[in-house]
């Protein structure tokens, strides 16, 4: 696969070279397409399409008008562009389906092992006071955390895959500090489960909308007292009640991404750990 | 609901697969049941569009989320803006031909692959990789295009490393997978560089602004390069012996699918979005083609005499996949050879769009005849304990029905009537012969090698002396495989006794489709 | 030139990332190379979405209507999509070089060449 060096040497020459000449023709740095005044004379009621000349430019006119949310960002990933959201949770469950395949077997191979535990913490003997209640200190804030920023995914920079990967991190760090791998069979059970439970919520409130279209924002206009709130053009302080679907898609793709890459530290975890005839059994 | 089949050709699968463990957890037979009926839908669901798509020559565009699925652009703007997916007739060709492949593995896998508990993941990924196939093959959004490239690759090479307890699989996978990251990167940055020109990824909007500048030429060449890479087309092809063969045997049926597919994404993006056959500041398309025909003549080259030394069955039948794929390149870049040729398209319509038509019919019967020989090779493996051909004699005695399946699979790839393979070489050779009889003989040439190779598997492998002691596994043949085996025999020999209605109804459609003046 | 630094840089991190992609033997290091190229190109699409002096595209808290300039939003929901996948990619790809190590005890390319023909 490594193949003679001339060759290799050849396409690296290459491809630097390409790429030199084409950023020396790419629009420079800073002035992308697209409008400059792209919020002129703008009436807050209705979506318009003066001054935009772009795919962007209509978006940051238009974006938070017809759908409801103060981020933009979030309104493309989980509204003009939710079909591609939907491939790459696709992906992500797909890597989690694999690893989980792949390692089944050497993973039902590895016995067992009951770490040394200190009896009034249930940690590791070996760790450090520190360690022991610094993790259980931190791993509630970190969730909180997590969730909040899945919670405001259309507010402020944040979402469902930001916030779940947050929360994963919660999830490492209870592996490193106490190695609770003992219960993997249940966890799997468990958390595949909530897994699916996300992505099916995900493209189950895709099909909600098959009436207009798939992946439709129907609770974008639909009534002020469920996520339908009219937001007008400009600064405003966020209201989470707003935005129709977005917190909905958001929030099952924080479930779904949670679980699947705690799902993923698990397994490859478990399989690292020593055997059992190295460690003292308890 | 017509319009809305774009999605649903999707969504459908994409669901069942989401839901697949907690079914999985009901009992084995339901789960079997649900992806059955899921493969026979999506089936359904695409021969249901051919009179529409096909013989009107209507194309249905879907916009996913939009107020009104089927108007482009929304009213007063010029372009799109939301996703667009298109159905087209070469889309639907490619459709068929990976949802076909797909039911027959699936059929063949039921027997195939142990019932363990890690066979609810082999059918996910499974559907999944249809899900890729068909993703890529309906959209006309340029990082809709990516991701599901995505989708399907990270999915064939987990499926590759199925067999995780014998030395070679991951190690193929991982191959797999490093040259699938590699092209899929260099992919994005041809499409980064499409962005940074026209503001916009939909394929038909860059299509009418192209301005074939330097940017635009560049763009092409990442873009084309890393597709030719995951088609298998020499001198990227490295990869494929190692990974068909360590693969399970439905896998690398649909490995052969996933590698069509790649190479249809090829053939888009150089004419859907690339081509203009009036203007003549286009790129220079008698050079172009004469590189695919290179390509094309060195992979059928190069693929079949390295296959006819090989001792390992799986290997030898994966270097013909190489061989084959160059027929393909042959046939279409003659066409874009002629394309835009000095004489207004005479030329072009006298032997250019015959050869195009064979070349992309060959890609069906490819997938065909390719998937029926891939599975028979699970049998024969199966069978033996072993790939090596020194090791097996005689299986002809026992299996009857595989050792039918294989020789009309052989001579089928070989080019012989009444087969499929025959309808479309014939198409090629007519056509090449026109534009440089060199050309033609090295195709038959190579031909004739192609029987010589698969006359000495059958050799090795059917006939001679019944040996019951080197049998391994001596339980009668399943239905499941049997059942899929059959499917696409009897598809190979319907393609070849009347391939007209085939070509009528699928490929022509599929050659206008891609070619749009002249 | 000034103004081409960031372009630069994409080019040179895709350099050190192929460089490396071709000339180191270990599986693992193979895998981090990858990872580079792929943060070149997340930087690549963040830099055409550049407008220097703007905001990010959100409302909340925002200045005023009459000096507002944001950043364009499609590229950042293709950043994010990309570093899934990435993410993906090299957990697959390093969970297939464990199952490889298991089976065949190195991670040396040079060595596993000779895997691929046997018998």
């Amino acid at each position: 696969m490594k193949v003679g060096s001339i060759g290799s040497f050849l396409s690296l020459f290459l491809i630097v070279g390409f790429l030199f000449v084409g950023i020396s023709r790419l629009h420079p740095v800073g002035e992308p397409l697209g409008n400059r005044d792209v919020f002129k004379d703008r009436n807050s009621l209705v979506t318009d399409t003066s001054n935009v000349d772009t795919m962007d430019d209509y978006f940051l006119r238009n974006g938070q008008r017809e759908t409801g949310s103060n981020n933009i960002v979030a309104s493309v990933v989980f509204d003009y562009r939710a079909f591609d959201t939907l491939g790459e949770a696709t992906v992500l469950f797909l890597v989690v389906s694999s690893i989980s395949m792949l390692l089944y077997t050497a993973l039902k191979q590895k016995k067992m092992v009951l770490e040394l535990k200190d009896p009034e913490t249930g940690f590791p003997k070996n760790m450090t006071r520190i360690v022991s209640n610094g993790a259980y200190l931190m791993y509630p804030m970190i969730l909180a955390f997590g969730v909040y920023l899945v919670a405001h995914g259309h507010i402020s920079p944040g979402g469902g895959f930001q916030g779940g990967a947050v929360m994963a991190s919660g999830t490492a760090l209870l592996l490193v500090s106490s190695y609770i791998t003992n219960h993997i069979k249940n966890t799997y059970k468990i958390f595949s489960f909530y897994e699916s439970l996300g992505l099916t919520i995900f493209i189950g409130l895709g099909f909600a909308g098959i009436g207009v279209s798939f992946l439709f924002n129907f609770l974008a206009d639909f009534s002020p007292l469920f996520l339908g709130r009219i937001i007008n053009l400009g600064p405003n302080p966020g209201f989470l009640n707003s935005a129709g679907i977005l917190p909905i898609l958001s929030l099952a793709i924080g479930i779904e991404v949670f679980f699947g890459l705690s799902i993923i530290l698990v397994s490859l975890f478990h399989l690292s750990r020593k055997e059992e005839n190295t460690l003292q059994k308890y | 609901m017509i319009k809305h089949i774009p999605i649903l050709l999707i969504a459908i699968p994409l669901l069942a697969a989401f839901m697949l463990p907690i079914i999985g957890r009901i009992g084995i037979k339901v789960r079997d049941l649900v992806v059955l009926m899921v493969l026979l839908t999506v089936n359904f669901l695409l021969f249901y569009i051919i009179p529409e798509v096909a013989l009107n020559g209507k194309v249905m565009y879907y916009v996913v989320g939009a107020v009104d699925p089927s108007a482009l652009h929304p009213e007063s703007l010029g372009f799109p803006i939301r996703i667009v997916l298109k159905i087209d007739g070469f889309s639907l060709f490619m459709g068929i031909i990976s949802a076909v492949v797909a039911l027959s593995a699936f059929l063949y896998s039921q027997s195939y692959i142990k019932n363990d508990e890690r066979k609810s993941y082999y059918q996910i990924l499974l559907m999944l990789m249809l899900v890729g196939m068909l993703g890529l093959e309906l959209t006309n959004d340029l990082f809709n295009f990516f991701v599901f490239m995505e989708v399907l690759s990270i999915s064939c090479a987990a499926l590759v490393a199925y067999n995780t307890e014998e030395r070679h699989p991951p190690y193929a996978g991982y191959k797999y997978m490093l040259i699938s990251a590699i092209a899929t990167s260099f992919l994005l940055l041809g499409i980064g560089f499409c962005y940074a020109q026209y503001g916009s990824f939909n394929m038909d909007y860059i299509h009418s602004k192209m301005q074939h500048n330097l940017i635009d030429k560049m763009a092409m060449i990442f873009m084309i390069i890393p597709l030719a890479m995951k088609a298998g087309a020499i001198p990227m092809h490295m990869w494929v012996p190692d990974t068909y063969s360590e693969a399970p045997a439905p896998v690398t049926a649909m490995l052969v699918t996933a590698s069509q597919a790649s190479l249809y994404a090829l053939f888009r993006f150089s004419f859907s979005l690339y081509g203009n056959p009036v203007s003549s500041v286009s790129i220079n398309y008698n050079t172009l083609g004469w590189i695919i025909i290179t390509l094309g003549v060195l992979s059928m080259f190069i693929g079949v005499t390295m296959a006819l030394v090989q001792h390992d069955v799986k290997r030898l039948m994966a270097f013909h996949a190489v061989s084959q794929t160059g027929y393909m390149l042959l046939g279409v870049g003659v066409g874009i050879a002629v394309y835009a040729a000095a004489d207004g398209g005479s030329s072009f319509n006298a032997y250019g769009k015959v050869a195009m038509t064979g070349g992309i019919f060959h890609i069906m019967n490819h997938a065909f005849y390719k998937g029926l020989l891939f599975l028979t090779s699970g049998v024969i493996v199966r069978r033996f304990g072993t790939r090596n051909l020194d090791k097996m004699i005689g299986l002809a005695h026992r299996d009857t029905f595989t050792a039918v399946a294989f020789i009309i699979g052989a001579m089928a790839i070989a080019g012989i009537p009444p087969f499929n393979g025959f309808a479309s070489k014939i198409l090629i050779y007519e056509s090449v012969y026109k534009f440089s009889p060199l050309l033609s003989v090295i195709a038959m040439f190579v031909s004739v090698l192609t029987l010589a190779s698969f006359v000495k598997v059958f050799y090795s492998a059917f006939l001679g002396p019944r040996r019951d002691d080197l049998i391994v596994d001596k339980s009668p043949l399943p239905f499941g495989m049997k059942a899929g085996m059959g499917i696409l025999c009897v598809l190979v020999v319907l393609l070849g006794l009347f391939p007209d209605v085939v070509i009528e109804t699928l490929v022509k459609p599929a050659v206008s489709a891609l070619v749009t003046i002249r | 030139m000034g103004n081409y630094f960031l372009y630069v840089t994409v080019v040179l991190l895709i350099f050190i990332g192929v460089t490396a992609l071709l000339y180191k033997k270990n599986l693992i290091k193979i895998v981090i190379a990858l990872n580079i190229v792929e943060s070149g190109l997340n930087l690549f699409f963040l830099t055409l979405a550049y407008r220097p002096g703007g905001t990010a595209p959100i409302f909340t808290l925002a200045p005023g209507l009459e000096e507002l300039k944001m950043v364009l939003p499609t590229p950042q929901a293709l950043i994010l999509t990309n570093i899934v996948i990435g993410f993906a990619t090299s957990a697959l790809m390093l969970t297939l070089a464990i199952m490889t190590y298991r089976n065949n005890k190195t991670l040396d390319i040079q060595k596993l060449r000779g895997v691929e023909d046997h018998d």
